[in-house]
């Protein structure tokens, strides 16, 4: 979802990206505790018991199941930061903060929606300048890519 | 901070986008549809392979005497059916349910780790090829039970290490569709769609992947044991070593019963789902289905010894499972009251999914009753491993689970496929069906109490006529089955366009999409009410 947009003092329009997500970091903790007192609390009787091999097992999964909830949770947290300024566009990607950063050349810049043509995949929304292609957006859903190619064609058309 | 790599487009890279083409597609693909097709359709290839060998059992029980297999055989058979229909065609069946409609019915666009669903599913064709064909070597396959007892199970020939690995496989498959589930559910719920608004069918499973995970490394743990008693001295269910092979017994049903919850909770899901459809009324007491689901999967957890009342507990012992057990009826009343009150002066209709439904109602409160009547344990002492058991769990989990899963097939194909099925074979399957299974298993319940030990090729001559009875019914509900993949088949291959909507009272965001929705779904963010 189109989280934010607006003006800061560097940017003339800046347009904060972040897909779609229903658990936060502190309730993905949660979660996975929720796993681990669970199976904990079903087969550490059994390991006092003497049944030891159920607890690799139990260990094994609950590290797929971390993994899981883990990648799951990172995907959802992404940013992509879009800030158009006078001669720049500068595009940051990250979490907690900015990780990578690529600043494109304003004047020569064009937005490309790409539709699939068979519509399989969803589009991709491409900012060219010199041959050089940037995708944006990628887990927003199709409305909201294509209403962000109208929004970033609106802004570099008007003259800085 | 490094700096972001700029795209090199090409030319072509989106003409190829597309699911790749012929074989590969089925084998490459990480979306949730094709996943949930491949899932649905190995566990009806699995639901007739499992079928033929329940029909080579009641072939063999039609009279007395041994005509067609030996005992040996016989035993494989009893075997490998429960462990094809539990593991291959019923868990199979609502995961490839689960991931057709979990993503379309919280408005994700696909399942949250879409690799790890590939091969969740991938693993279980090798899982039941190497099951299979352990049928084929020296010794055959496993013939001490689906329950694995030790001692009994040790003595199986070369297919012993196989069996395991593929018990493992399979285990595997299901830890790692769990952990799809729950994080898609969790994570990936459009905004507005709270936990108090997802649809049952996803509460249930939400709940079953809990129950997966929770059970699952024991009964990893138990086989393993059992490997390394046979192969590698160890003592764990060996009495001569200082082991206790009744410690086995509780080991597998502490992940035995929960397994049970796992291949009915779903099905309460699916059943809370077609009901208000067709009724025209919204479900009754959706909060109280919620938490009736929640209770019945933790009582689970506290119920395992009622499958061995018989060992020689103490009486304390055989009192608490035996009133923790009766327990279970409670909010099982609660959802089978919510179901009649859904249909309680509700607008009506019969199509083959609500047919199926109010037969699941029916026939599955069948089968909960006789639970009760097994779980107490003075009167167990009697039922124990007789045909009573063996009427119990197939009236459970045949018009429970199986009929459920039918009854989802008919109810979203036409949103699957764009087709609406042939309804009128559709009534004749689901007739066919339900006589079919009442006259199979029926008249178990009075070979059970008449004394018929259970899992045995040849019998006394006084159970002659209701085993020609039962087998009679085997074969009406097995050959009915063609009838549905008849149906399906022709349905995948075209039919009267279905709508969008399908159904009049159908509500949920899946009816919102085209009939079949389009590969990749919910190109706008959905509102949900």
């Amino acid at each position: 979802m189109i989280a934010d947009m607006g003006c800061t003092t560097e940017c003339q329009y800046c347009f904060v990206l972040r897909p779609n997500r229903s658990l936060s970091w502190r309730q993905t903790v949660m979660v996975f505790a929720s796993f681990c007192v669970i199976t904990l609390a079903l087969v550490l009787p059994l390991v006092a018991m003497g049944f030891w091999p159920v607890l690799p097992f139990a260990g094994l999964e609950l590290l797929a199941v971390g993994t899981g909830l883990y990648l799951v949770a990172c995907r959802c947290h992404e940013r992509e930061v879009i800030c158009i300024a006078a001669d720049t566009i500068r595009i940051e990607r990250g979490r907690q903060k900015p990780e990578q950063s690529l600043t494109l050349a304003r004047a020569w810049a064009h937005v490309v929606l790409k539709a699939c043509p068979r519509q399989w995949y969803p589009s991709r929304l491409l900012i060219r300048v010199h041959g050089q292609t940037v995708e944006v957006g990628r887990f927003l859903v199709e409305e909201e890519r294509r209403q962000l190619a109208k929004d970033l064609n609106r802004c570099l058309c008007i003259n800085p | 901070m490094s700096t972001a790599a700029p795209t090199h487009e090409h030319g072509h890279d989106h003409e190829h986008h597309g699911p790749a083409p012929g074989l590969s597609r089925w084998i490459l693909t990480t979306n949730h549809k094709d996943i949930g097709t491949l899932y649905l359709l190995f566990s009806l290839l699995m639901f007739f392979i499992g079928g033929a060998m329940a029909l080579v059992i009641r072939a063999e029980l039609f009279q007395p005497g041994l005509q067609i297999v030996d005992p040996h055989f016989f035993n494989q058979m009893t075997t490998m059916h429960a462990l094809v229909m539990i593991f291959g065609a019923v868990m199979p069946a609502f995961v490839g349910l689960a991931n057709w409609l979990i993503p379309i019915m919280i408005g994700a666009p696909d399942m949250a780790l879409p690799r790890m669903n590939n091969w969740s599913f991938w693993i279980m064709p090798f899982a039941f090829t190497l099951l299979l064909s352990t049928l084929f070597t020296a010794g055959g396959g496993p013939a001490g039970g689906w329950t694995l007892y030790p001692p009994l199970v040790l003595q199986t020939g070369e297919a012993f290490p196989f069996v395991i690995l593929a018990v493992h496989m399979m285990g595997a498959s299901s830890i790692m569709g769990a952990i799809n589930i729950v994080a898609t559910i969790l994570n990936l719920r459009a905004p507005t769609m709270t936990l108090m608004k997802m649809p049952l069918f996803v509460w249930t499973w939400l709940i079953t992947a809990f129950l997966l995970v929770a059970v699952m490394p024991v009964l990893a743990g138990a086989v393993t044991m059992l490997l390394t008693d046979k192969y590698f001295g160890t003592s764990f269910f060996n009495a001569a070593g200082g082991g206790d092979p009744v410690m086995f017994q509780h080991i597998f049903w502490f992940f035995g019963h929960p397994e049970v919850y796992i291949m009915i909770l779903p099905a309460f899901g699916v059943i809370s789902m077609i009901i208000p459809t067709f009724a025209r009324k919204p479900l009754f007491g959706y909060a109280s289905m919620v938490y009736a689901t929640a209770s019945i999967a933790f009582l689970s957890f506290i119920v395992w010894a009622h499958h061995m009342f018989t060992v020689g507990m103490p009486l304390a012992g055989e009192l608490f499972f035996m009133y923790a057990t009766m327990l279970i009826a409670v909010p099982t009343g609660v959802k089978v009251f919510n179901w009649v009150s859904t249909m309680w002066r509700g607008s009506m209709t019969f199509e083959t999914p609500m047919l199926f439904a109010i037969a699941f109602v029916i026939l599955f409160t069948i089968g909960g009753f006789s639970g009760l009547m097994l779980a107490i344990a003075p009167a167990d002492f009697q039922y124990h491993d007789t045909y009573f058991v063996v009427a119990h769990f197939h009236y459970v989990l045949v018009p429970g689970a199986v009929f459920s899963i039918m009854a989802a097939a008919y109810y979203w194909l036409p949103k699957w496929t764009g087709h609406m099925y042939n309804e009128k074979l559709g009534q004749w399957h689901f007739w066919l069906s339900v006589v079919g299974i009442n006259v199979l298993f029926f008249p178990q319940h009075f070979l059970g109490l008449a004394g018929m030990p259970r899992r045995i090729p040849d019998y006394a001559l006084q159970f002659t006529e209701f085993n020609m009875i039962s087998t009679v019914g085997a074969f009406i509900f097995g050959i009915s089955q063609l009838l549905f993949a008849y149906n399906v088949i022709q349905t995948i291959r075209g039919g009267a366009k279905a709508t969008d909507q399908v159904w009049e009272g159908a509500k949920g965001l899946e009816w919102t999409l085209s009939s079949p929705p389009p590969y990749h779904t919910f190109q706008t963010a959905p509102r949900v009410d």
